[in-house]
């Protein structure tokens, strides 16, 4: 499995590079403050600063980008917990028991919970791959389009576990929001429900659209409060707590590890990624958990499953652009141009013959996955000052701001406009309890349901029998189903759990009255 | 509430409206898909689509209906547990809308007015509607935040950003 003289050799590429090692602190500092502004993403920060890259040599270029990467990924959970806006589509599972910890004076806790996952998780991701990167490489060249159509469709059905108290009303806006992810022109060529509307064209824009579903129409809701946090007591900074949130992170080590696995799985296959793994991890630790209710309204470990598995997720990914060269998304793309730049092509000839640079970028990425819990710190600390800020100066603030960032993710006046009616409509549904997160995921995933789709359809011809030949796909087909059957079966037994709990209880107080 | 059958029926307006506009948007949907071509690489996702959200939408339905015997008093708490529509109250509600209209009107004034002007207006409404009443922070904080942001944006984003002042 381990070549000893390739980490030998990485080992001296390390201590021949000074360099690259001084570029792993400018890098994480750059990636959280850009991942923490709402509607500047991981990419664009990443693509800002690709130009710096090409008067830096190769490995001090590499990791001064995935510094970047890593910094922003964590980056992206601080606005999740603390305001409701996943800096990221990989941190809309944070929101779901982070926001709520906040609401409730421990974000404190919540940032240091977010902390101490998303680092466990990267190192553990990138452990993963130092032991896996050639057997990896072998599994993810085998996915094909009906594989990835099976993971797309698996993610989404788990909203319905993930709806809450109305299972059809999750899978409803589901529903609506993978056919609102469809709108555009598709692979085929077809132009379906753009009303006429040119930037329709290419299909909702997915990132205005998040950031009014998720955050701005939660912003109307807080215009009758006066603070993010009511209790002035809630709202004080406690360096100790942050801390003690890092570590209780580490006593769900089952979580931590279950996320960590499923986030560099799923973000090792091209076009899924993060978006998909913090949700499936969040939703297999909510499955998992003894008391599965107490989700969605502050449990901690729900927190340890988004962070752990959506960090693992770039541990995959990179396992894939090393691999294979195929980008998993805008991230990796980005890093395969700086390889370009470089006159280096990733893939598995560069695996074949720089085994050792291979390595000693893994190294490198598992060391600032360490330093970014110190970074991460006094970042967090600072940041979540924020909660002390009256919401009547940040209701307006956040809502230009994120006009802002709209605008400048789409370059037109499309990005504002659908962000204001994706607000309206996200606040409308969230007053009805349909969770939101569903049309989101929903959006994000609806190109790409469609896109494998139609491949698998054309490379079977039509023919159903094509399953057959397919092992993968059944495999995931199969553990979706079981999945999804024990998610029934869990609330089935929980529901009948709590009925016997009413029932003693009323007999109890019959016997309690007789006396 | 409406009378119906011997029951009290309370409904859920705009539960049911919301969930309607889902209900329309996808068969509009369907039908602008089916216009453009009915060939199977058009449809293979939204037709199937559709008619799951329509299911969804039929089984949703009646969780907006809210059914009483006749006799049964309905009280304000009643109908806030049955409901959503009673959990804000008017002036509350006022406020939202408010906000929601101001930042429409901001979002569409923004390349007519330059993005410098529409955020110093729309702050100094913003932080009215929110609940500030102190002049001076009414007059010196929306243009102070409104040039942080534009000249901050000015240099993060490759491209120009339509200014009137700026």
């Amino acid at each position: 499995m381990f070549d000893f003289s390739d980490i030998s050799s990485a080992y001296n590429i390390l201590t021949a590079n000074p360099s690259a090692w001084l570029m792993l602190l400018p890098g994480l500092i750059i990636g959280l403050v850009f991942g923490a502004l709402p509607g500047i993403s991981i990419t664009m920060a990443m693509a800002l600063f690709l130009p710096m890259t090409m008067y830096m040599d190769f490995l001090p270029a590499i990791i001064f980008l995935t510094a970047i990467y890593t910094g922003a990924g964590f980056g992206g959970s601080v606005p999740a917990i603390l305001m409701r806006i996943p800096g990221t589509s990989s941190a809309v599972a944070t929101t779901f028991d982070g926001y709520p910890m906040a609401q409730q004076g421990r974000h404190n806790e919540a940032l240091g919970v977010a902390l101490g996952a998303s680092t466990t998780g990267a190192m553990l991701a990138y452990i993963m791959l130092f032991i896996l990167i050639a057997p990896i490489a072998k599994v993810v060249l085998k996915m094909g389009p009906l594989e990835m159509f099976a993971i797309a469709i698996w993610g989404m059905l788990l909203l319905g576990s993930l709806a809450g108290k109305y299972v059809t009303r999750g899978l409803l806006a589901g529903a609506f929001g993978l056919l609102m992810g469809t709108i555009g022109m598709n692979t085929a060529g077809y132009i379906r429900g753009t009303m006429g509307v040119p930037f329709l064209f290419d299909g909702v824009p997915v990132i205005p659209a998040m950031m009014g579903l998720l955050a701005a129409s939660q912003l109307f809701n807080l215009v009758n409060s006066g603070f993010l946090v009511e209790e002035e007591e809630n709202r004080k900074m406690n360096f100790r707590t942050i801390v003690r949130g890092v570590r209780q992170s580490w006593e769900s080590p089952l979580v931590i590890l279950r996320g960590s696995a499923i986030g560099a799985f799923i973000g090792a296959i091209p076009g899924v990624g993060s978006s998909i793994s913090n949700l499936l991890s969040y939703s297999e630790t909510r499955r998992n958990d003894a008391d599965p209710d107490s989700f969605g309204k502050g449990n901690p470990k729900g927190v340890v499953g988004a962070e752990s598995a959506n960090s693992s997720s770039e541990g995959g990914a990179m396992a894939t652009m090393l691999a294979l060269g195929i980008p998993g998304g805008g991230a990796t793309a980005i890093l395969l141009a700086a390889f370009a730049t470089h006159n280096v092509v990733g893939g598995p000839q560069f695996i074949e013959q720089h085994t050792d640079m291979v390595y000693a970028i893994i190294i490198l990425n598992l060391l600032q996955a360490a330093l970014l819990l110190v970074v991460g710190l006094g970042f967090v600390f600072v940041a979540s000052s924020i909660v002390r800020v009256p919401l009547r100066y940040l209701i307006p603030s956040v809502l230009v701001v994120a006009a802002f960032g709209a605008y400048s993710v789409t370059n037109s006046m499309a990005g504002p406009m659908t962000l204001f009616v994706f607000s309206i409509f996200g606040w409308a549904l969230a007053r009805y309890e349909y969770p939101v997160a569903a049309v989101v995921v929903g959006l994000l995933l609806g190109g790409l349901v469609e896109t494998q789709l139609l491949r698998s359809y054309q490379v079977s011809g039509g023919e159903l029998s094509y399953i057959t030949e397919r092992p993968g796909a059944i495999l995931i087909i199969a553990i979706m189903i079981l999945s999804m059957g024990i998610t029934a079966w869990t609330k089935k037994k929980n529901a009948r759990k709590k009925l016997d709990a009413l029932a003693r209880q009323s007999n109890f107080d019959e016997q309690g009255a007789l006396h | 509430m409406i009378h119906l059958a011997g029951r009290k029926v309370l409904v859920e307006w705009g539960h049911l409206a919301v969930a309607t506009l889902i209900a329309v948007t996808c068969l509009w949907y369907l039908q602008d898909a089916r216009s453009a071509s009915l060939r199977i690489a058009n449809l293979i996702l939204i037709q199937p689509g559709v008619i799951v959200a329509i299911i969804l939408y039929l089984i949703v339905l009646p969780q907006c209906f809210h059914v009483f015997k006749e006799e049964e008093p309905i009280t304000p708490k009643t109908e806030e547990e049955a409901t959503k529509e009673s959990s804000m109250t008017p002036a509350e509600f006022l406020r939202v809308a408010s906000l929601a209209a101001a930042f429409g009107v901001f979002v569409f004034s923004l390349e007519r007015f330059g993005f410098d002007l529409a955020a110093w207006l729309f702050m100094a409404v913003g932080l009215f509607i929110c609940g500030e009443r102190r002049w001076p922070v009414l007059a010196f904080f929306p243009p102070a935040f409104a040039l942080i942001v534009v000249y901050g944006y000015q240099q993060l984003i490759p491209y120009p950003i339509e200014t009137f002042f700026l």
